[in-house]
């Protein structure tokens, strides 16, 4: 389990990078040269059950393709489905580790 | 605050619609090709949602730009992260309020521009138990005072945190420590360096926000009560019961910063790891481990985080190591914890801020901007 969640947090951390590339570099430049990675992702962002966050890669994926001006707006949306999806994940994971060291410590008190 | 009177409409939405579409040039062309036509119609919209009160909004577009600055200046501290994160963050405000004026949608108006509001307190004591100090070169030092209230005073009870914010305008190519403006007299004629003596101190009138923000007003006074405050130990705990209720009443949202659900934590008997390097070479994480969990210390690459960084190494061969204060939030599902005190035998140890001497003559040559 422990594995897997890091696998899952290093996922998001690469697309994390990712996102951060294309808007310091620009979408027209960088977003061609990006697009295997991009696709990579999504595939891994499936695998995980981020299939909200994978869809908008998916868009985002295929304006950079089309070389449409809507890319921009999928980035930004594609971006802020990243954070929600690390928000929740990172909340759940924090909730069940907080409760296994309140439980840890009545066990040793 | 309700949706914006019918003959101001007009002009926010094109405002919000000139911010969509600088950002979106700007992520299309990058930073590198961005137009001086772009840059300029983020500042100008940076001061019209300032003009219009849009705070929230006005904040998150003037990190962008000043980001967007270093980048120009090739200064090092330029961010990808930080500047990504408040593009997207001026984005989607843009974006969502160009929405609830379209739909006539008071309700997220109100979610997107919300400020907390404040309540007046006519005198309270307290404690300082953490600064936590950021400096921008050239641009600004802010020092994040962590207070308790001792007793009740009005509607807050004993015991009950508080954050006090100051920020010091920094003039280019100063070159005094930032700790030396907490020695200037402020405007209500004390000097923020008096909150640093571990003694209470009472304070009032101040306003309290509903996030717990204490507010300054042009009558607030500060009285620093003669005696030593040692009663630190009844503060010094992690309350993971309380910590885990509210994590539980807590709803994730796209525009929530990971620092605004923090807590206050001590740790007790703890050892430091071996350091991490993360976010590209620019953050150095330090982990403290204790019997139950990891932490992870941002300890930064820079100066301002070298005294944090060498007092940690040093304890690290104590056996018995001090109580360490700080604040911890929760990012990338781990615990991130910023060192504030060490609360050893001899008192409060500030970590974050320098001992070293200023000369008050630089300091005076530093303030004049003109």
């Amino acid at each position: 389990m422990e594995q897997e969640l890091e696998q899952i947090v290093h996922c998001l951390q690469q697309l994390q990078a990712e996102f951060e590339d294309l808007a310091v570099g620009g979408l027209r430049n960088l977003g061609p040269e990006h697009l295997p990675l991009l696709h990579s992702l999504c595939e891994q962002l499936d695998a995980i059950g981020a299939r909200h966050t994978g869809s908008r890669l998916q868009t985002l994926a295929t304006a950079i393709e089309r070389d449409d001006k809507n890319a921009a707006s999928a980035l930004m949306q594609a971006q802020a489905g990243l954070r929600l999806f690390e928000r929740i994940l990172t909340t759940e994971t924090m909730k069940k580790n907080l409760r296994r060291m309140i439980d840890l410590e009545r066990t040793n008190s | 605050m309700n949706l914006p009177a019918p003959d101001q409409r007009q002009a926010l939405a094109a405002l919000l619609q000139n911010i969509l579409s600088a950002v979106e040039d700007l992520l299309l062309t990058g930073l590198a090709a961005a137009t001086e036509k772009t840059q300029q119609t983020l500042a100008v919209s940076f001061q019209a949602a300032s003009r219009h009160q849009l705070l929230r909004l006005g904040s998150t577009l003037r990190v962008a730009i000043e980001e967007l600055g270093r980048f120009t200046r090739n200064d090092p501290a330029f961010s990808r992260r930080r500047f990504s994160f408040f593009l997207n963050r001026a984005w989607m405000l843009a974006s969502g309020m160009t929405k609830a004026l379209e739909q006539n949608d008071a309700n997220r108006w109100n979610r997107l521009t919300w400020r907390a509001g404040g309540r007046t307190i006519e005198s309270v004591d307290v404690v300082t138990l953490g600064v936590m100090k950021r400096v921008v070169p050239n641009a600004f030092a802010a020092f994040e005072f962590r207070l308790r209230t001792l007793g009740d005073a009005g509607t807050l009870k004993d015991g009950t945190s508080l954050v006090w914010s100051n920020v010091f305008p920094l003039k280019a190519g100063t070159d005094i420590p930032a700790e030396a403006y907490l020695h200037l007299p402020l405007p209500q004629k004390f000097k923020a360096a008096e909150m640093l003596d571990a003694r209470v101190v009472t304070l009032g009138p101040v306003t309290v926000t509903e996030d717990s923000r204490i507010n300054l007003l042009q009558d607030t006074r500060l009285h620093q009560h003669p005696e030593p405050f040692t009663d630190w130990q009844r503060f010094l705990h992690w309350d993971k019961q309380a910590a885990l209720h509210r994590l539980e009443s807590y709803t994730p949202g796209p525009f929530d910063l990971e620092v605004e659900l923090q807590e206050e934590i001590t740790l007790f008997d703890w050892e430091l790891g071996e350091a991490e390097q993360t976010d590209r070479g620019q953050l150095t994480l330090l982990p403290l481990i204790t019997d139950t969990a990891v932490c992870y210390c941002p300890a930064g690459t820079s100066d301002e985080f070298s005294g944090l960084r060498d007092t940690l190494h040093t304890l690290r061969k104590k056996k018995k190591k001090p109580p360490l204060y700080g604040v911890l939030h929760y990012e990338m599902c781990r615990f991130m914890f910023q060192p504030l005190t060490l609360y050893g035998a001899a008192g409060p140890q500030p970590l974050m801020l320098a001992r070293e001497k200023f000369s008050q003559a630089a300091l005076v040559k530093a303030l004049n901007f003109t």
